[in-house]
């Protein structure tokens, strides 16, 4: 009896078995070299402008992904300006990676531009196989600062240091480091690093090209140099910061209730995405922006654009590209405060006053992202080990 | 005569089975039109769900694109780093030991007390006086109709303290400090599993003690065993597979369920290993994920086979055959009131209080501010709202309809399939004399329930983006969403389905067979009508399970296409908490009509014809 069960059981796991096996042979991952060194050159064009509409309005229909709903209208502005029709589609970025690789794979390319805010994944597993060709409207090309225009990023998303204006009158700190004082203990509301590409590579940025101010403002803030077992000032920063217990959200929503709801009597502070200063109107919130904070007042993580290499429609695709580095393009966008790429662009008016802080804004830099892309894991172990 | 054929293969206890050699003993059993169809099941499951599943775990063995220069070796080869990283790593303790235990801890425990809270309940429900019965069995499921995170938020909206600072909990208002063991971490998770999962066991357990039948307890009654005996040596081994079934399905929730532990643990540094996949996944390190999503398919496939062992004991116990021996009402006398509170406490705990939480949302202007001046029904049918995005109130926005139309249908045509595919699967567990089979595809109709929404979603859509043999590329199209929710919600059919079949005897059947009735008819006029309620039950399930699924959705759905769940994930994007919420809202009474409709056409509810 105990012997025929157990065969019987052996039995079912090597039919279990033999069904998998069957059936990987055709879903398994693809082999690395499926798509690679496959370039389109089209997109090599000296088009002009009406040249390029012109056989764009030949093509069409065009998927745009993107990880803001906003895509959605400006899909549909874009339709309106060019009469080609476009959708958009609300996909964040790890989904967004899923797709274009499996179409990519496939051939059946069904978002002919993607926008994504993980640049290195971007370019570490986008770009090499050929999945994404990147492409830069030459018309735009001068207005777009060198650092942004491999991979081209589209907008920057800044996140401010921010305080409760309701208890404060200014910022309560001047220096980053005092959030890692014992004053700010649980008390700096901030997404979860571990869970949260931009912070991750902001961290592995602030490495490579904020080290010098990191490092002086902590002689500025303790009156001597930083003596550190760490690779760095930045990774100190982020040590003293992850064990000081800070409140770990899921959202930046969560984060802009914990520091600006009202009628708190020791809010803590928070690093708060631009979009959700709207907040101050739509739910009463007291927020502001730690203005005069040394090094920088908040972060600029980037967001990139680029087109599926296999589209169908390329020419569609790059004028939306060029659509979306344009004021009328952008501004569902950049009106919450995100940055367009195009320095031409003028930021428009939004509740967190974006446009005063460019300059006090930690703007990341595209020769960074393969040493943050090889260090993520780095930064993720440090915060983990650190807030234990 | 082949009745006698198939009883001889079918029962364990009698001597000389292995004594027939296999290629007879396959031939007896492809003469039973189960085994054909299970051999058909297998195949179709096999491509639609095996082949995702393996294609995603064999990125944990696989180096991922971008992480070649990190390993040192090509995209595709294989590698041990991504095991390496989870299971040895300086980070492991943080990362996956401690979660898990955690993450066992907690399911177990949700376990026992969902089964010592529910099982009483279901017994109430099915077999006493009780008032009101047949209203709590429908309102007392609700909790599976709300997505588990709106009990996180219920919570924290009750009891946050200022170790998240914020606008203040209700309970801090009222001016006592909230301990954060209160607050947060295991307490509160365990609680908001155990009141979500109750239904579960409500659902399953309610369903087998209705078919518990008296003749058996009368006869031990009459040999003069006691009350306590008669529960230990015939009710409960009767009631085996449905707390079995329930206990598999918590545990497996429990396992992926990410929201609760994710927003409850996080301010008290408890993990749990769905939280570690979430962090792998969102920073793109799909090959760490798929070493955790590796553990989690382990784990449940352990918990299916231990399941499975004992499910064959219940071989032995048909107890559902047609005749006329349904169980009796049972007169609860001095205890039918203190009964009664007891259920209404539960309902209230379990349904009322969220449920309030979530619509007051929807009503407040400011969160959390209590004055008749901060109440609005705006952000239902208002116009013009400051809420850009959505500037018209949920009822009078044609977003949401379109989204409810969507939902309906898509979901309504997916659970159909399910709910008779479950059946299918049930009656081929039941009843083909290859047991392997049955057991094949017991456990392969459970998988999708083990793994990651997303990565799911992922495996399928790389299936079907290209033709196949004869199967067509479906991406893109509203049918490939539709066979994914399928996949997606076959656990519960089949489950269901399984349960259903497993106690309904063969004798009509067998009868029907020796006056010559082939399958199909047996089909149509013994068994679908013998189980009409169950079928009903297993559409529903998958209905309303299918009603709150998100990542199917994101990654399958045609550009454009809005779901419910899509538009509810849009509007919290955009930061509009309170017109999401009353999306959730509206799910909910989706899944409710969805219940009190297949009530009316089917005469039959959930937890099944209460009192008919």
């Amino acid at each position: 009896m105990k012997h025929r069960s157990n065969r019987r059981v052996a039995g079912a796991i090597a039919a279990a078995l033999g069904v998998a096996l069957l059936a990987s042979a055709c879903a398994g991952q693809p082999p690395a070299d499926t798509g690679a060194d496959i370039t389109n050159e089209v997109f090599d064009t000296e088009l002009t402008l009406d040249e390029l509409i012109e056989r764009a309005q030949q093509e069409g229909p065009i998927t745009v992904y993107d990880g803001t709903s906003k895509i959605e209208e400006m899909a549909e502005a874009f339709s309106q300006e060019y009469g080609i029709e476009a959708t958009g589609v609300k996909l964040d970025a790890s989904e967004a990676i899923e797709l274009v690789t499996r179409e990519a794979q496939s051939g059946n390319v069904v978002g002919d531009i993607v926008a994504i805010s993980d640049l290195p994944a971007l370019t570490n597993q986008l770009v090499p196989n050929g999945f994404i060709t990147n492409y830069v409207p030459a018309e735009l090309e001068g207005n777009i600062d060198e650092s942004m225009r491999d991979p081209l990023v589209l907008i920057t998303d800044p996140a401010f240091f921010t305080y409760n204006s309701e208890v404060h009158d200014s910022c309560p700190i001047d220096n980053v480091w005092q959030l890692t004082d014992s004053e700010w203990t649980g008390a700096f509301a901030i997404d979860d690093p571990a869970g949260s590409n931009a912070t991750l590579d902001w961290f592995s940025q602030l490495e490579q090209f904020g080290e010098d101010d990191l490092a002086a403002a902590y002689e500025e803030q303790f009156g001597e140099p930083l003596q550190t077992e760490l690779d760095s000032a930045a990774a100190e920063w982020v040590s003293r910061l992850a064990s000081n217990d800070p409140i770990i959200t899921q959202s930046s929503e969560e984060a802009s209730e914990a520091v600006g709801a009202l009628g708190q009597e020791n809010p803590p502070m928070g690093l708060l995405s631009s979009a959700k200063y709207r907040n101050i109107d739509e739910k009463g919130y007291a927020l502001a922006v730690c203005d005069g904070l040394e090094p920088f007042t908040g972060r600029a993580a980037p967001k990139g654009i680029a087109i599926a290499t296999g589209t169908e429609s390329p020419y569609a695709a790059m004028l939306f590209v060029y659509y979306a580095l344009t004021q009328e393009g952008i501004t569902p966008q950049i009106d919450d405060g995100k940055i367009s790429s195009n320095s031409e662009i003028v930021q428009p008016e939004d509740p967190a006053n974006t446009a005063d802080h460019l300059d006090t804004l930690f703007f990341f830099d595209n020769a960074g992202l393969d040493t943050a892309w090889a260090d993520r894991e780095a930064w993720q172990d440090l915060w983990r080990t650190s807030a234990r | 005569m082949v009745i006698e054929v198939e009883r001889s293969t079918q029962s364990d206890s009698k001597p000389g089975r292995s004594a027939i050699r296999w290629p007879r003993r396959a031939a007896i059993a492809l003469r039973n039109p189960a085994t054909l169809l299970g051999l058909v099941l297998i195949a179709f499951f096999g491509y639609l769900i095996v082949a995702p599943v393996v294609s995603m775990l064999l990125g944990a063995v696989q180096v991922a694109f971008g992480d070649d220069a990190r390993i040192g070796a090509p995209a595709g080869s294989l590698t041990s780093y991504y095991f390496e990283r989870v299971f040895a790593s300086s980070v492991s303790d943080i990362t996956f030991y401690e979660p898990l235990r955690n993450t066992l801890l907690l399911s177990l425990a949700a376990i026992v007390l969902a089964l010592v809270v529910g099982v009483p309940v279901a017994w109430l429900l099915s077999r006493t006086d009780l008032p009101g019965r047949r209203w709590f069995s429908t309102a007392l499921i609700v909790p599976y109709m709300l997505p588990a995170w709106t009990y996180a938020f219920a919570w924290l909206t009750i009891f946050k303290n200022r170790r998240v600072g914020g606008a203040p909990g209700w309970v801090e208002s009222l001016g006592i400090a909230v301990p954060d063991w209160l607050a947060y971490g295991p307490l509160p998770i365990l609680t908001i599993f155990t009141l979500h999962f109750i239904p579960f066991v409500i659902l399953l357990v309610t369903n087998a003690m209705k078919n518990l039948p008296d003749d058996l307890t009368e006869a031990a009654q009459v040999l003069g065993a006691s009350s306590a005996v008669r529960t230990r040596k015939i009710i409960l081994p009767l009631l085996k597979p449905a707390l079995l079934s329930a206990a598999t399905l918590i545990f497996a929730k429990a396992l992926g369920e990410f929201g609760v532990a994710y927003v409850l643990g996080t301010p008290a540094g408890f993990s749990v290993l769905s939280t570690t996949l979430y962090q792998s996944i969102s920073t793109q390190q799909p090959g760490v994920a798929a070493v955790i999503a590796t553990v989690m398919v382990v784990l449940g496939s352990l918990s299916v086979y231990v399941d499975l062992r004992f499910l064959r004991e219940m071989k032995r116990f048909a107890t559902v055959s047609g005749r006329g021996f349904r169980g009796r009402t049972r007169s609860l006398g001095a205890r039918r009131w203190p009964a009664f509170f007891g259920v209404t406490g539960l309902f209230s705990l379990s349904v009322v209080i969220p449920l309030a939480v979530l619509v007051l949302s929807t009503l407040m202007r400011i969160p959390g501010r209590f004055e008749w001046s901060n109440l609005t029904l705006d952000y239902w049918i208002g116009r013009n709202l400051p809420t850009v995005g959505f500037s018209d109130g949920i009822l009078v926005n044609p977003n949401t309809w379109e989204a409810t139309w969507n939902t309906v249908w898509m979901v309504g045509i997916a659970s159909i399939a399910a709910g008779v595919l479950g059946m299918l699967v049930g009656y081929v567990v039941a009843r083909s004399p290859a047991r392997w089979i049955g057991t094949t595809l017991r456990a392969v109709t459970f998988m999708p329930y083990l793994l990651p929404g997303i990565a799911f979603a992922v495996a399928i859509l790389s299936l079907f983006a290209v033709q196949r043999g004869p199967i067509p590329a479906l991406y893109g199209t509203a049918l490939l969403l539709i066979l994914a929710m399928i996949a997606d919600e076959m656990p519960f059919a089949s489950r269901a389905g399984t349960s259903a079949m497993m106690q309904m005897g063969r004798e009509s059947e067998e009868a029907a067979q020796t006056l010559g009735a082939g399958w199909l008819q047996r089909m149509r006029r013994i068994v679908l009508p013998m189980q009409r309620n169950a079928l009903a039950s297993a559409i529903l399930l998958p209905f309303i399970a299918g009603v709150q699924g998100l990542s199917l959705v994101i990654i399958l759905a045609t550009p454009g296409t809005q779901l419910l769940t899509t538009l509810s994930m849009n509007l919290v994007d955009n930061g509009y908490t309170h017109a999401s919420n009353g999306v959730v809202v509206l799910i909910c009474l989706i899944a409710l009509s969805g219940t009190w409709l297949a009530r009316r056409l089917f005469r039959a509810d959930l937890s099944s014809g209460l009192g008919s």
